[in-house]
């Protein structure tokens, strides 16, 4: 750990801090006012009538079922374009058609916003597929996230002033708004700043060079910069390049790295203040800001720590081992840049990844792990990050209810049994997933057949898989071949019920909530901002996100780590 | 359920159509205006003007006139306790020690995550720096000059690491020193 490089944390934490405030106006601006931008008022209603629909507000079930089928239609898209993309121009590798577990795996993985990729773009996919389908889902799944979350957030925010049934506003309103006024323009100037350092944008085929010693080398090609902007601003994640953003392509500059790493946080941590301006109680949404902060930078300072150590297993044998453990990171980032990088894409849903995870230290992917197994809610994905961090509020306070005895309330509102019910059960298809999946695939010889790593390493990479499909954040311990019709079909159910399901308990009990009596907050009321519930929260997510996965990561990470130390290699 | 599918029909198409062809072919055209080296590759010509590589990517050197990159491995995603990896640095470090006796910077025998690291540290360049000077037949003064002078620091003096560009290194070694005798 170097002095610049708690310097260069502290810099990205003050950006973002500065940044949070008229982002997150921007974005209440643009969804919670009835026309944001006098300006494109007529633009707005004539896309509408294309889209042939009038923006009439819809309870939860037509706002959850517009969500549904216009995803499940992606899916069934993005798969034909990749069955016929050897019929569609922008092929210059004359790549043939995907086969078909690959291509439904991929359809569902950027349908999802997961991004898990278990092809590598420059050897599969062409320009077409890239931009039309790959692009495309990166914005609208991007979009599906952050409607997910307004919907929720108003179910909790809004409240009946008469008898009438309270609605959560249009989900292709929603969806439109988000692709317009938010990621189109953002994605715009960031594909820009990144094409200025060196990444690259044309459409020309790979070129064969002859290198200066006279060796030939192949310089993949492509338009790269336009996908990679919203991968990062969507947390979308799905690189251009198998390499992903460890490809100096895709971000060849420290400064570029810094950027990614801002922009994968910054709406997810903006949307914290939008919510506050929701709910009218900017306390409340700085409360969920510095919850996610604290519990980021812990998981930071960790990784940083064990990355920077030298791997016992490479004493003696004459190395200067002082930058620390460079297997699978870059230069230019560095130790830093590439776990800090680390941290933040399995904070968030993104899984970008600048560096090989699975050749972190047992402990820096523990933490990796642990990001993801918590729920992807210390920023999450664009929307949904918030929308998990709210389901763990109202654990917290169903729960800080239990403790004094008394019915809980949210926001002035009851929470009673049914929306428990449904909060616990979003969380617990979690566990209930990953180690079913782990478990069927530890069993099978196939599947084990995949892993490139033995030992605790091998279970690791098999439990990161699920983990980071189901909680569609699409970052691997990347030595798993996932390309066999098994891990392909498993990890789609995977990413899909692990993406639909929490939404539409989400939905339902945005659905319930809307509709409730509001009660004056009185002495016996749970305050829901302030260093006691930041206290209570991080507990809760600690103990019931974490606790569930400590046998398995007791199996895994804790007993690679022990071997490490005692000398023992796989 | 049928107005729902052909609302999803169309909001498809209208998104695909910004999102997916107008965005990219703009971001394409504007790049080629503002920034056409970046955009097409950062490629580096020779006298002839045939590209000889990008100065983002790493290319193999094995002539020992020349400062060699971090090793390209066939297989990465190698966990610190694996086998594979220790017997693969130790067959690294068994390849290179007779270079120089002083301890192997480590960034020489582990093999980055994209395969195509076009830089090293700083460390590393000096460490290389005595055979270039041996092989060139000149003062190793010269090489540690020119180390210093293409040396990239922190961007911005704070973010990334100090490195050093192996292909722009070895370009400059031959414009101040000429072209190596092919002798491997």
């Amino acid at each position: 750990m170097t002095f610049n490089g708690i310097l260069q944390i502290a810099l990205l934490f003050t950006a973002l801090l500065f940044l949070i405030k008229p982002v997150g106006i921007y974005l209440y601006r643009v969804y919670e006012t009835p026309s944001p931008f006098p300006l494109f008022n007529r633009l707005e209603g004539k896309l509408l009538s294309w889209c042939c629909f009038k923006s009439e507000d819809q309870n939860w079930k037509a706002y959850l079922k517009s969500l549904l089928i216009f995803n499940i239609m992606g899916i069934v898209i993005l798969f034909c374009i990749q069955r016929f993309q050897h019929f569609l121009p922008l092929n210059p590798e004359s790549f043939q058609a995907v086969p078909w577990a690959l291509a439904l795996n991929t359809a569902v993985s950027f349908v999802t916003n997961t991004n898990w990729q278990a092809y590598s773009g420059e050897l599969t996919m062409s320009y077409f597929t890239q931009m039309v389908g790959l692009t495309w889902q990166n914005f609208v799944s991007a979009g599906t996230g952050m409607a997910a979350f307004l919907a929720f957030a108003r179910g909790l925010s809004r409240h009946a002033s008469s008898s009438q049934d309270i609605l959560l506003g249009n989900f292709w309103v929603d969806l439109l708004r988000s692709v317009f006024y938010v990621f189109l323009p953002g994605a715009f100037i960031m594909a820009l700043l990144f094409i200025s350092q060196g990444v690259i944008q044309n459409f020309s085929p790979t070129l064969e060079i002859t290198t200066l010693e006279g060796g030939r080398e192949l310089i993949s090609m492509g338009p790269v910069a336009s996908q990679e902007a919203i991968k990062i601003l969507g947390t979308n994640g799905g690189g251009f390049f198998g390499a992903n953003s460890a490809h100096p392509f895709e971000n060849p500059t420290p400064f570029t790295n810094f950027l990614q790493m801002l922009s994968m946080i910054l709406i997810p941590g903006a949307l914290t203040y939008t919510y506050g301006k929701m709910i009218q109680s900017q306390k409340q949404g700085w409360s969920i800001f510095i919850t996610m902060v604290i519990l980021s930078l812990m998981g930071i300072l960790v990784v940083y720590y064990f990355e920077s150590q030298p791997n016992p297993l490479l004493h003696g044998l004459g190395l200067d081992q002082t930058s620390g453990n460079l297997e699978g990171k870059e230069v230019r980032f560095g130790i830093l840049g590439s776990a800090l990088f680390a941290n933040l894409t399995t904070d968030t849903s993104c899984g970008a990844t600048n560096c090989l995870h699975d050749s972190f230290t047992p402990l820096g992917g523990l933490v990796l792990l642990l990001n993801i197994l918590i729920g992807e809610l210390v920023f999450g994905g664009v929307g949904v990050g918030l929308f998990n961090m709210l389901l763990f509020i109202l654990i917290s306070v169903f729960m800080a209810g239990l403790m004094v005895g008394r019915t809980p309330e949210y926001l002035g509102k009851k929470i009673e049994g049914k929306e428990v019910r449904f909060a616990i059960l979003s969380i617990a298809i979690y566990p209930l997933i990953i180690l079913v999946g782990a478990a069927i695939s530890v069993l099978s010889p196939s599947a084990l057949a995949s892993l490139q790593n033995g030992g605790p390493h091998g279970f690791s990479e098999i439990l990161y898989a699920y983990t980071s499909a189901v909680h569609n954040n699409g970052s691997a311990f990347g030595g798993l071949n996932a390309n066999t019709s098994w891990y392909n079909l498993s990890l789609a159910l995977a990413m899909f019920v692990g993406r639909f399901f929490p939404i539409y308990l989400g939905l339902s009990i945005a659905g319930l909530m809307v509709n409730k009596k509001i009660i004056q907050p009185n002495t016996g009321t749970f305050p829901t901002q302030g260093a006691l519930f930041i206290g209570l929260l991080i507990g809760v997510i600690l103990i019931v996100g974490a606790l569930t996965f400590f046998p398995v990561l007791a199996i895994g990470p804790f007993i690679e780590y022990i071997n490490l130390w005692q000398g023992r290699s796989f | 359920m049928k107005k729902e599918l052909l609302i999803a029909f169309s909001v498809s198409l209208i998104t695909l159509f910004f999102t997916g062809v107008i965005y990219p072919f703009l971001i394409g055209q504007i790049a080629d205006s503002l920034f056409p080296y970046t955009a097409s590759g950062s490629l580096i010509k020779n006298e002839q003007g045939q590209v000889i590589g990008s100065e983002l990517l790493r290319q193999n050197f094995k002539n020992p006139a020349y400062f060699f990159p971090r090793p390209s491995a066939e297989k990465s995603n190698l966990a610190p306790t694996s086998k594979l990896l220790l017997t693969r640095i130790q067959e690294r470090i068994a390849e290179i020690k007779k270079i120089n006796t002083n301890p192997i910077p480590i960034d020489l025998v582990t093999s980055s995550a994209s395969g195509l690291d076009p830089h090293i540290s700083v460390e590393a360049a000096l460490w290389q720096a005595p055979q270039i000077a041996l092989h060139r037949n000149i003062d190793l003064k010269h090489i540690i000059t020119l180390i210093e002078r293409l040396r990239e620091d922190p961007q911005f003096y704070i973010l990334g690491e100090k490195r050093l560009n192996v292909l722009k290194l070895n370009l400059a070694l031959d414009a101040s020193f000429g072209v190596p005798v092919e002798s491997l």
